[in-house]
């Protein structure tokens, strides 16, 4: 019975400790990420509308993940992997200071790019020539919520005490992973704040990321993209024609401008629809120019870039009508922007 | 009947090993100082009269037929980087420290005892800027209260500085410096004790053990209750629940179990611990073993080589969640325990399953008679692992991941010189990887006992 009682002590500390032995290496786990698709109107939407996400490098670059958008959805999920380790490395980092939450040590980051793309050649895959660029992450704005992952995860752990530890698995929902998100406050050097509010262990504050994505001139994403979010962006205007109302005194008002010059009917409304379709930019800005007239410029722009510097071209043509009379019922700005007459 | 010669045999075998086995006679009252370690052991903080007039201590001031009895261990040194390394000295890289104890004996059944630790850590800082003073107090009463089968009941208590403390084996609290209290009535060699402790690993904590120990503890009975204040039970509806909110005791965490000790002709010990964590209908358990060896030839040289296993199944620690333990005063008399100790395993007990194996050796030998040379090596083998929570890691004290396997060597080595002869005072230098992990003030408790980096120390001790 001794004996008994004593073989079975001896095998179960055995099998302990070799159980203890088997101890498998865990792997950063990947994030699920929502993402709130822009409206498009339904005549505009692509047919093979998919996300990529793009890890891009000074020297080489990584798509980790890549799937198809659901037709009329309002928010597609998103599984963000980590790359290559050296692609990780490659891609510009974030400098990251933590500053609201100073007890956190600095660690190096880097941030992925998310495409919703039009998979114009059909080869389920982002193609950076051929397909078109729908929306972007980031795209364009200063402060915006993003994912960003963790050079090196296990080094940035190392230099946490338990307590830290405990803040960082609040942050992730529980779960060992570099990918995690927060606000990136300036642009594309950023820092990265963490986005969570608890200073005490708390799990259940951890909130699915449900970020966005922003729309905009198809040359200028592709640029962001190229040019790793650092773009020059000018602006330039070009006045190449004046119409005075008819009514008015054209010759007085032509003598204070340099550009051609010349009376309009305002009974024959211009063809607005023709310049916007034959124009990479357009718009309509009205003003109202010291109580005697009502002016309106139509701008049409071209967007050049060359090396991360973008260039907005505008050639305006300007009206002018009396403000006594009020503009007339075609004005473009008449809903949208009261006059004082 | 069958097995009867088997029954025979064993009692037979029983006599045969209780007549190897010699009583622990324990002169000092729960005295938690390790017997079979050569690490350097202090004085304790209570019956410094017995301490005094052992025979190791006869070079301490003479207290024979006084009331009063007083001790100084005084010793001066530095820890500093060995050159050629770019390691940093440690926070006692130019220290003094005073360690007095002094004692009066009212009645010859109390002891107040004072223990004054004048220290310094750093000359550096500044005339006297560093200067530290930590005082313990406590009162021992020893009293035999009555006689049962013609042998006394004695009863101690001992109130405030309850100095090294280890509960049973040492599987939840093993030589940590405590305060509370300790009651206990021993009758023979038998004893049933109340030991109360406040601020053991967390700021929030308090612990009670009630052990009961048979035949000088070869056979102890044990529970324990380890008792927080921080967190609120939602419902206060039952008599318990009204009794923790009024004393202001939120979560009890118990523990019982049973440890067992044996010493053979003070050469070999064998200590072994098992307790269950009992707790929101679920049990955890916790195992603790070890093996000890001694020897001292031909009054030169002695080595002693020690084996323990351990293991704290996950959940067995106190709390509930992760949460940093921390330890004070940490001064370099708590470099001579071993860095294996249950302080280590308890802060991420929740997350993990621990097992651990520690070989403990230590060797000394005097080439003249004034002449030591010395050696400790500990090496501790640390395995976690986590079966419910298999998407966490974490890291401790920066270096060791969480699960994994984990492989710490502590040493400390070098030479002793007694400065006369037959007298213990000394000049030490010796190189080692296990430093107090103090900060500016050596009351801050610290999350990190050692600082492991290889330095180099020297010391100049002098004991009164």
């Amino acid at each position: 019975m001794n004996c008994k009682v004593l073989r079975i002590f001896f095998w179960g500390f055995v099998s302990l400790c070799i159980a203890a032995c088997q101890i498998e290496e865990l792997k950063p786990a990947p994030i699920e990420v929502h993402y709130s698709i822009p409206q498009i109107p339904p005549g505009d939407a692509p047919q093979h509308m998919r996300y990529a996400v793009k890890w891009i490098g000074a020297s080489q670059s990584q798509v980790t993940n890549d799937g198809p958008v659901a037709q009329g959805a309002d928010v597609t999920t998103v599984h963000i992997n980590l790359p290559r380790t050296e692609v990780l490395k490659d891609v510009l980092p974030i400098e990251t200071t933590f500053y609201s939450f100073s007890y956190m040590p600095d660690a190096e980051i880097r941030r992925p790019r998310i495409i919703l793309y039009d998979d114009v050649n059909q080869n389920q895959q982002y193609d950076h020539n051929q397909d078109v660029i729908i929306a972007l992450d980031g795209f364009d704005l200063d402060f915006f919520e993003s994912i960003f992952a963790f050079v090196d995860i296990d080094n940035f752990l190392s230099k946490l005490n338990l307590d830290q530890t405990l803040l960082y698995y609040s942050w992730t929902g529980g779960n060992y992973t570099a990918l995690l998100y927060g606000e990136v406050l300036t642009g594309w050097r950023s820092t990265i704040n963490p986005l969570f509010e608890t200073e005490e262990y708390d799990p259940t504050t951890y909130v699915e990321p449900l970020l966005s994505l922003n729309v905009g001139h198809q040359l200028l994403m592709k640029t962001h993209l190229e040019c790793f979010r650092d773009i020059e962006e000018h602006n330039y205007s070009n006045v190449i024609q004046v119409w005075v109302d008819s009514t008015l005194d054209v010759e007085q008002i032509c003598s204070n401008t340099n550009v051609p010059c010349a009376p309009f009917d305002k009974t024959i409304p211009p063809n607005f629809e023709a310049m916007a379709a034959s124009t990479e930019v357009f718009d309509q800005v009205c003003h109202n120019m010291a109580g005697q007239y009502v002016s309106m410029a139509i701008n049409q722009g071209t967007l050049s870039c060359e090396q991360c510097s973008c260039t907005y071209t505008f050639d305006s043509t300007i009206y002018h009508v009396s403000a006594e009379d009020g503009p007339p019922v075609w004005w473009p700005c008449l809903g949208e922007q009261p006059f004082s007459l | 009947m069958k097995d009867h010669w088997k029954i025979q045999l064993f009692a037979a075998m029983l006599v045969c090993l209780q007549s190897l086995i010699v009583s622990a006679e324990d002169s000092i009252y729960e005295d938690a100082r390790d017997p079979w370690s050569l690490q350097d052991k202090s004085l304790v903080n209570r019956q410094l009269h017995e301490q005094l007039t052992h025979p190791s201590q006869h070079f301490r001031l003479d207290t024979k037929g006084s009331r009063f009895a007083v001790a100084v261990d005084a010793s001066t040194g530095g820890q500093q980087p060995l050159p050629g390394t770019d390691y940093a000295q440690t926070r006692f890289h130019g220290f003094f420290i005073l360690d007095s104890y002094g004692a009066i004996r009212l009645f010859n059944s109390l002891d107040i005892n004072l223990n004054l630790n004048f220290l310094n850590p750093s000359f550096c800082d500044g005339y006297h800027k560093s200067f530290q003073l930590l005082a313990g107090v406590s009162f021992h009463w020893k009293k035999s209260i009555f006689t049962l089968k013609k042998e006394p009941v004695i009863f101690h208590a001992l109130i405030m500085d309850l100095d090294s403390v280890t509960i049973g084996s040492g599987l939840l609290i093993e030589q940590m410096l405590l305060e509370g209290f300790s009651f206990s009535l021993q009758w023979k060699d038998h004893s049933l004790s109340a030991h109360i402790a406040a601020r053991v690993f967390w700021d929030n904590d308090d612990f009670l053990a009630i052990p009961l120990k048979l035949f000088g503890g070869k056979l102890t009975l044990l529970s324990a209750f380890w008792y927080f204040t921080e967190s609120v039970p939602e419902n206060n509806n039952t008599i318990f629940d009204i009794f923790r909110a009024a004393s202001g005791i939120q979560e009890v965490t118990p523990y019982v179990g049973v440890s067992s000790n044996f010493d053979i002709r003070n050469k070999f010990h064998l200590t072994a611990e098992y307790l269950m964590r009992i707790k929101n209908h679920k049990i955890s358990n916790g195992i603790m073993l070890r093996g000890d060896y001694k020897e001292e030839v031909l009054s030169k040289a002695q080595f002693h080589v020690g084996y323990q296993f351990r293991f704290y199944e996950q959940g067995f620690g106190p709390i509930e969640e992760i949460n940093q333990a921390s330890v004070l005063p940490q001064i370099p008399e708590r470099e001579n325990i071993y860095a294996t100790n249950s302080f280590e395993y308890f802060s991420i007990s929740p997350w993990f399953s621990q097992f651990s194996h520690t070989i403990m050796t230590e060797f000394a030998l005097f080439l003249t008679p004034k002449f030591q040379l010395f050696c400790e090596l500990e090496y501790w083998l640390r395995m976690v692992h986590n079966k419910d929570k298999p998407n966490k890691i974490l890291y401790v004290n920066g270096d060791n991941r969480a699960p994994g396997i984990w492989h710490n060597v502590y040493y400390k080595m070098g030479m002793k010189y007694r400065l006369f002869h037959g007298l213990p005072h000394r000049i030490s230098i010796f190189v080692s990887n296990k430093w107090i992990a103090s900060d500016t003030l050596v009351t801050t408790s610290s999350p990190v006992r050692y600082v492991t980096d290889p330095l180099w120390g020297f010391e100049l001790e002098v004991f009164l």
